[in-house]
């Protein structure tokens, strides 16, 4: 999971713990997250469109996927459109899932993007 | 006269482009009509129109045929000379042709000594003269160019750093602050109202949750984006601004430049005077006439065109008017010639229409003198930084388009800031007042809310303002793209501890060329250099890998291109070498 704020990052981790997700890796730095997915190849990245200064989470999702092709990503961001946001929405990796962080109040929202972007990657 | 305009000289030998002659045929025909018609010399008008266009089309064979062989032979360089002895060939045969076509259609033609006369001021003055400039026109548009950049770049420099800039920067600033915290405040204001003690947490939640799904933050936010990422169409102040744009809004001052450091001389204001008037005067003047009218008219135009360039070596705004009242004033000697000479002379022939004396001939003798003074472009290169002066209408539409560009600027920043940190931290707020309230833990829930009313109280307190040295701030910029993008950097030893306003613009720039690299370029490796140049600028020079090449200039606008016009003052480019794309960029350091 890449989210740049702790508070946001805490918060949804100790949700999705709560409802039985094992959260391998948390982090806000995109290098970071990139050194653990090529050592450790997880299933699922979630990852937070707006990570502060330097890049998005579309560049991260991109070279996420050309470094493990088969990972399933769900994208949040805090825009009701993204595309409004950022045109290059429409670049995300195939079968990469988005949510508006606001939805995630009902933590179910969440695990259900995920399991969507796992079977979209499976198939 | 082949001395009388810089860069032209009797034994010089000009590399001719002869491209511009069909025009120059159809500005000879159109002379040679008016002429014709102003002295009714044809039975139908018809007739005269169809006997100069067929006319104008023999010679546009002529003349191709004519540039068809330099070609082929590769004879390419002239002299003045030889241009004069060339056109004297062409006009002659123009002439020849005329003969046979005239009378068919029912035009008739002055005597044979007075075409001659009017053929030789044709082939000695208009036929080099035009495709002389027309070869230098490249040259010509390189210095309208040149001109054009330095004088955008210094009135940007001139805007951004004006005090009346700075006030604009911070009523914009304050603006975007006000209105997010007045947002925030009504926000907080709701969140407020919820009464907590009441023991009713499902209830509360409710209305809690209610309150920060409401729109107007992410409202502000998507205003705050679109109004960053309007496109601007034109290109008009940022280096594509077309010299024909420049010459109109500048024409003034670029004419009282070029008159001051590198005014015509006094043989060029006499010279085409005398050759402009000399077809009327061959058309209708006896040899007895001319010979009266002559000898004071040509003294009194050399006294005046000195007198013009005495006037112009001055070198101020008011003796730049003079000179313009002075051309005018010698256009009109003609006109006082005809009216004193019809006292002695009084012959119908030579009372010319006074449209013709006193519109016409000063009129077309005032806009050639200034065109071809325009024409001394290249004298622009000698003036200073300080003396490049814009118009008031492109100083006020460079002063517009800086602060458009700040504002677009800041506006996106914000928008970052406000979607990435503000509704963030609502979100996680909301997800974690909702898992409080479903195992009833009070406390946290209590404390998240004051958590929350302390972020709507002061929304703006992360907004990063500070910038840090230069060192410091590229780092900053550079290391969240480490593990996507292999970069290798350099900054100039004295410029690590640089620490003022402009090094968070450094910042700006270095993330601009970043993600534009790794985005657009799809590049794996880049690589940046930070050097001073001169004393008050740095240059950031960028080279990267990217397979991508980047996108023509005209189509070069959003965000990007924004940031970089407006830190460098438009001193950027973007060029493609080989397989790699290099970035260039200077900017003031103060």
């Amino acid at each position: 999971m890449v989210e740049d704020d702790e508070f946001t990052r805490t918060t949804i981790k100790t949700a999705l713990i709560n409802k039985g997700m094992n959260i391998v890796f948390d982090t806000a730095s995109v290098k970071d997250a990139m050194e653990f997915a090529r050592n450790n190849r997880p299933e699922v990245a979630v990852l937070d469109y707006n990570l502060g200064k330097g890049p998005n989470g579309i560049d991260l999702a991109n070279q996420l996927r050309r470094i493990q092709p088969d990972i399933a990503i769900v994208l949040l961001t805090a825009f009701l459109d993204p595309s409004q946001l950022d045109k290059r929405i429409a670049e995300l990796p195939e079968g990469s899932r988005y949510l508006i962080k606001h939805s995630v109040t009902k933590i179910d929202v969440l695990i259900e993007e995920i399991n969507q972007a796992l079977l979209h990657s499976a198939s | 006269m082949s001395q009388s305009i810089s860069a032209t000289g009797r034994f010089k030998k000009y590399r001719i482009d002869f491209s511009l002659i069909p025009i120059g045929i159809v500005i000879l025909e159109l002379a040679a009509f008016l002429t014709q018609f102003g002295n009714k010399q044809y039975s139908h008008i018809s007739g005269l129109l169809e006997a100069r266009g067929l006319h104008a089309l023999v010679l546009i064979i002529v003349s191709s045929l004519t540039i068809y062989l330099c070609k082929k032979y590769k004879v390419q360089e002239f002299s003045y000379f030889q241009l004069s002895l060339m056109g004297l060939v062409f006009i002659g045969l123009a002439d020849l042709i005329y003969m046979f076509i005239a009378s068919p259609f029912g035009v008739s033609e002055v005597t044979l000594y007075r075409r001659v006369a009017v053929g030789f001021i044709q082939a000695g003055f208009w036929f080099p003269l035009l495709i002389v400039i027309g070869s230098r026109r490249t040259d010509i548009i390189k210095y309208f160019k040149e001109y054009e950049k330095n004088l955008i770049i210094s009135a940007r420099t001139r805007n951004r750093t004006s005090p009346e800039f700075k006030q604009t920067q911070s009523s914009i600033e304050s603006e975007i602050s006000l209105e997010l915290d007045g947002v925030c405040k009504k926000l907080y204001n709701s969140i407020a109202a919820v009464d907590l003690e009441s023991g009713e947490l499902s209830h509360a939640n409710d209305e809690i949750q209610k309150a920060l799904i409401q729109h107007d933050l992410r409202s502000l936010s998507v205003r705050l984006e679109s109004f960053s990422a309007e496109q601007k169409q034109s290109t008009f102040l940022g280096q594509n601004m077309t010299s024909v744009n420049l010459l109109i809004k500048q024409f003034g001052i670029l004419y009282t430049s070029t008159l001051r450091l590198s005014p015509l001389r006094a043989r060029a204001y006499a010279l085409i005077l005398l050759v402009l008037l000399a077809p009327s005067f061959i058309n209708s003047f006896t040899l007895n006439e001319a010979l009266i009218y002559a000898p004071p008219l040509i003294i009194s135009i050399s006294l005046m065109s000195l007198l013009i360039v005495r006037v112009a070596k001055k070198g101020t705004r008011v003796s730049a008017r003079v000179v313009s009242l002075l051309i005018i004033a010698t256009g009109l000697l003609p006109f006082i010639a005809n009216q004193i000479g019809q006292h002695f002379t009084s012959d119908p022939n030579t009372g010319h229409p006074i449209y013709e004396t006193v519109i016409s001939l000063p009129l077309s003798y005032y806009v050639f003198m200034k065109v071809l003074q325009i024409l001394q472009v290249q004298s622009v290169e000698t003036l200073k930084k300080g003396d490049l002066v814009a118009s008031k209408a492109l100083e006020s539409a460079i002063y517009q388009t800086v602060k458009d560009e700040f504002a677009h600027a800041l506006a996106h920043r914000w928008a970052i800031y406000i979607h990435g940190k503000i509704l963030t931290r609502l979100a996680a707020s909301a997800l974690k007042l909702e898992m409080a309230k479903q195992v009833n833990d009070i406390s946290t829930y209590k404390s998240t809310v004051e958590s929350l009313k302390s972020l709507l109280s002061h929304p703006t307190l992360e907004f990063d303002t500070e910038s840090g040295d230069l060192q410091s701030q590229i780092a900053s910029r550079l290391d969240p793209w480490l593990g996507l993008l292999e970069v290798d950097l350099f900054i100039e030893p004295s410029l690590h501890t640089l620490d003022n306003h402009r090094v968070l613009s450094v910042g700006e720039v270095i993330e601009e060329i970043v993600s534009n690299s790794m985005r657009h370029g799809k590049a794996h490796k880049i690589s940046l250099r930070v050097m001073k140049q001169g004393e008050r600028d740095i240059q950031i020079i960028a080279v990267d890998d990217g397979g991508t090449p980047p996108p023509e200039q005209p189509t070069r606008y959003g965000l990007g291109t924004t940031i970089f016009n407006l830190v460098s003052d438009g001193r950027w480019s973007i060029t493609r070498v080989d397989s790699h794309t290099e970035f260039n960029l200077t900017m003031s350091i103060e």
